[in-house]
């Protein structure tokens, strides 16, 4: 008596996303093999011109090369830093406990724009960070982090810090502690109970929070946009300008489904993956 | 000191650490924002609340701040709407292929943001949807609808279904069993789940930059363009706002719903 | 049962969840005022029958006559019948009496008449000073009167009890069966009461039906159901018994014997019809209903007396209101047996007599012990 009244209370939603979302995305597809001249604007006719180009041109190339580098950088720094983080707020038994979680939760849902302009504040020329660095004298002149990698990897790696750490509190909070116990009665020195039991039982957390990281660091567009300016491109800002400059829509669209297929292969492997470990485990 | 000490204090030195990377531009930001200055330093030079009083009397600014909690308000109301029965369909019918329907619904947390955002320009200029509003807020309801069915879902999951049974068996038709029981004991995820949305939709540029029209300003986007055009005490003065505002919020949804079991 | 319409009538009932077939071709009838009992093991399709009669369950095939009305398409808000949950299922946002008056309310009764009818029904329970509480502030024995409460304000033609009491301890448990009995007395609410206790089922019963794998073994009053089982598995499943695989040997208007399978040993039981000599049969004699004591210097003399026999003990062990023990008998055949605790104890190894009278020996036709059926 119930059966059918599921797909009924799930209809607005899925005509939303239908409407909204599935159906804008996939009509990329053609646009993405339309030919565009200068000028002009979008043709009739089929070209892979605009895929070839994306997959052989160094400029693309480079662009492509640098997105995903510091996708893998990111999720590394974040992995670094957040892991003892998260290792700590799952772990205390402070009461303050749920107040640091949402410490870490406020920089998350402060606004984007807003925490890049901090760190425009910060990395400039005569930011807080080369003002600090001369005063210690550990350099002469100031040292340039914008508009360049390691602005954008301290940047990106302070906005999706907390995703990572609240992936991982959920991980490792998932962990029973009486088997890390177990371990240390068995007669493991703390070190390697944390490497043989705590690490390996975190494994999937810390794959869901990589995967997650490397996504939304490769997606982002206002952080790399702002922090990198109009020349050190990423594929998110490549394909903003070729939509809102260039005007290059077919162009635009043939990389905005590559990023797409970049991340849900990405996404949909880690399922996978998170499927074998999690039937092991 | 023993070696399990020394362990306690470096892990507590590196949450410090850590908690003071996190904290760092906020501070920045509101330190230069009270700065005499015509540029952006920090420390700030000299102790003024100018900044503050040239934002909000400024009428784009105020523009924008209307119509980006507008366009939330709106927005945050559809994709309860949507999300609520959504996440009531997918845990207490049983559907078939739920699971893909979930994932479906859950895909705009991890889709690229400014994927959408060129694939709705572009779908909305074909059907001339362009630079209005309904447009606007039905692509802010897409990015929202997945934190909503998140948090509800959650929540449903945590109430026993015998309660609504207990209610029809009581004499309460579906609808109502739902209104009189199982919606009250969800209120948290609701609510936790109304503000994710409004903040999801309140801060968004990569999906509105693409589909604003003449005249439609959003606050973030406001900012963000102000940040490409040169940084200057009145951005930090508008953002310090924001800071606040979003502190204060996440302070109340914690006290009142216990906010951090929902991220 | 008496002449009068059936208060509740199931009729060759039938669920399926996918392959597993939860409830087989059930039929019911229940007279007004009857308390009765499912009894099975979980799994059996006692609680599927159950939410079917309330409607949280869609039949597959059969009908539900509820006073004469067929009700198996009616939608569950519109039964008019009560169901007590296993876990109470309280709406934790309410007070007891918001609880309470949950029913009521959605009758449309008048505000006027709401109130009263709530305290009086609180008062019926002995929670009356309780109503403006929360359930999470109720111990469980509170929180399940409150359930009672709940389903029995709106005066509902059956109440349904899914295992209400399970969620008790013990002693709470017992003191709530009593309860329960009197209020049913006092109400003379029809009950339906599923339950895995068959201590539960035969003290609060007017009649117990057994079930098993989604069908009915047995329907009878309870001490038919303990005295006579139908079958091997009622037999297993109400109080504990040793099973014996025999043979008729004879028949007769005093007695049948039987010659048990892999030795000399013979049982005699009281008369029973319907049994031809040489037919397989299982013997079934409860473990209190075997009796012990210390082999004397007769006992040689009285070795020939029957169901009379010379055992050693190999197990015991004491459990307050009994002695537990294991007898082993002269074939090599193991017989458990409970005696009462206020005995004196036989050390393992003893040598002993047991003994039990024919009327207490249950013969199951056809299957051995192993047989469900």
């Amino acid at each position: 008596m119930t059966r059918g009244h599921g797909w009924r209370l799930l209809a607005p939603a899925l005509v939303l996303l239908a409407v909204a979302f599935v159906g804008p995305v996939g009509m990329l597809v053609p646009t993405s093999v339309r030919p565009y001249v200068p000028l002009v604007g979008i043709t009739s006719g089929f070209t892979a011109r605009h895929y070839v180009r994306l997959l052989t041109d160094s400029y693309y190339l480079e662009i492509i090369g640098r997105t995903l580098v510091l996708g893998l950088t990111v999720t590394c720094s974040t992995l670094i830093i957040g892991y003892p983080l998260a290792f700590f707020l799952a772990r205390t038994p402070s009461r303050w406990r749920n107040w640091l979680t949402i410490l870490v939760v406020f920089p998350l849902m402060l606004n984007l724009v807003v925490r890049t302009f901090g760190w425009i504040a910060l990395l400039a020329q005569n930011g807080l960070v080369n003002q600090a660095l001369q005063a210690l004298g550990l350099v002469e002149s100031p040292v340039k982090l914008l508009f360049n990698f390691a602005g954008l990897l301290i940047g990106l790696t302070h906005i999706f810090l907390p995703f990572m750490v609240l992936v991982l509190i959920g991980a490792i909070q998932n962990i029973p502690r009486d088997v890390e116990d177990a371990a240390r009665v068995l007669g493991a020195s703390w070190g390697s109970a944390f490497l043989r039991i705590t690490l390996p039982l975190s494994a999937p957390g810390i794959l869901s929070g990589s995967i997650l990281v490397f996504v939304l660091t490769i997606s982002a567009l206002v952080t790399p946009r702002l922090l990198g300016g109009p020349t050190y491109q990423v594929m998110s800002t490549l394909i903003y300008d070729e939509f809102l400059s260039r005007l290059n829509w077919p162009a635009g669209s043939a990389q905005s489904l590559l990023l797409t297929v970049m991340v849900l292969a990405l996404v949909y492997l880690s399922g996978r993956l998170a499927r074998r470990t999690g039937a092991r485990v | 000191m023993t070696a399990a000490r020394v362990r306690t204090w470096l892990l507590r030195a590196w949450v410090t650490l850590v908690f003071g990377f996190l904290m760092l531009p906020v501070v920045v930001i509101v330190l230069a924002s009270l700065s005499r200055t015509s540029y952006l330093t920090v420390p700030p030079r000299g102790l003024t609340l100018t900044w503050f009083s040239k934002v909000l009397s400024d009428p784009e600014y105020v523009q924008a701040i209307v119509f980006s909690v507008l366009l939330a308000l709106v927005a945050t109301a559809g994709s309860l709407g949507a999300g609520i029965a959504a996440s009531f369909a997918l845990i207490r019918r049983r559907v078939a292929g739920g699971a893909g329907v979930a994932a479906l619904l859950n895909a705009p947390l991890v889709f690229p943001g400014v994927v959408v955002g060129v694939a709705l320009l572009q779908f909305y200029a074909l059907i001339h949807l362009n630079g209005t509003f309904v447009g606007l807020a039905l692509a802010h309801m897409v990015i929202t609808v997945p934190y909503v069915v998140r948090a509800v879902t959650a929540s449903l999951q945590g109430i026993d279904p015998e309660l609504e049974n207990a209610a029809r068996v009581l004499g309460a038709s579906g609808p109502v069993a739902f209104f009189t029981v199982t919606l009250p004991l969800i209120r948290p995820g609701v609510a936790a789940g109304a503000l994710f949305s409004f903040i999801v939709s309140f801060d968004n540029v990569p999906v509105s930059i693409f589909l604003l029209g003449a005249g439609q300003m959003t606050l973030p986007v406001k900012i963000f363009s102000a940040i490409e055009y040169g940084v200057d005490p009145s951005i930090a003065a508008i953002s310090t706002m924001l800071i606040l505002l979003t502190g204060l919020g996440l302070a109340v949804a914690e006290r009142w719903i216990g906010f951090h079991r929902f991220v | 049962m008496s002449g009068a319409a059936p208060a509740l009538a199931v009729r060759r009932l039938r669920k399926s969840f996918g392959a597993v077939v939860a409830v087989d071709d059930v039929s019911l009838d229940t007279a007004p005022g009857e308390f009765v009992s499912l009894l099975g093991p979980s799994g059996c399709g006692k609680s599927t029958l159950l939410r079917m009669v309330a409607g949280l369950v869609e039949p597959d095939g059969g009908q539900i006559v509820l006073a004469g009305e067929d009700i198996t398409r009616v939608a569950v808000h519109r039964r008019n019948l009560g169901l007590v949950f296993q876990s109470y299922a309280l709406f934790p946002h309410m007070t007891v009496f918001e609880n309470v008056a949950f029913g009521l309310r959605r009758r449309g009764v008048s505000v006027a008449e709401l109130g009263p009818r709530v305290e009086r029904m609180l008062e019926l329970v002995r929670l009356g000073p309780l109503g403006a509480r929360h359930p999470r502030e109720l111990s469980g024995g509170q929180q399940q009167r409150v359930a009672l409460a709940r389903a029995l304000v709106t005066e509902p033609r059956v109440l349904l009890l899914d295992e209400p009491l399970s969620n008790l301890d013990a002693l709470l448990r017992d003191e709530m069966r009593v309860e329960l009995k009197r209020l049913q007395e006092r109400l003379g609410t029809t009950m339906i009461f599923v339950t895995h206790d068959q201590a539960e089922a035969l003290i609060l019963s007017d009649r117990v039906v057994v079930m098993e794998a989604g069908r009915v073994e047995q329907v009878g009053r309870p001490e038919e159901v303990y005295r006579q089982p139908a079958t091997a598995f009622v037999a297993r499943f109400l109080g504990r018994a040793n099973f014996l695989a025999g043979t008729v040997a004879e028949t007769g208007g005093a007695a049948t014997v039987v010659r048990l399978d892999g030795g000399g040993l013979s049982v005699v039981a009281g008369p029973r019809a319907g049994l031809a000599i040489g037919q397989p049969v299982s013997v079934a004699v409860r473990q209190e209903a075997i009796g012990i004591e210390v082999a004397g210097a007769e006992a040689g003399r009285e070795a020939g007396r029957p169901n009379h026999f010379a055992v050693t003990v190999v197990f015991h062990a004491f459990a307050g209101q009994a002695h537990h023990y294991v007898v082993q008998l002269a074939d090599g055949r193991e017989l458990e047996i409970a005696a009462p605790g206020s005995t004196p104890p036989l050390p393992r190894g003893s040598r002993a007599r047991v003994q039990w009278s024919p009327e207490d020996v249950i013969l199951l036709p056809g299957a051995g012990p192993g047989g469900s059926r």
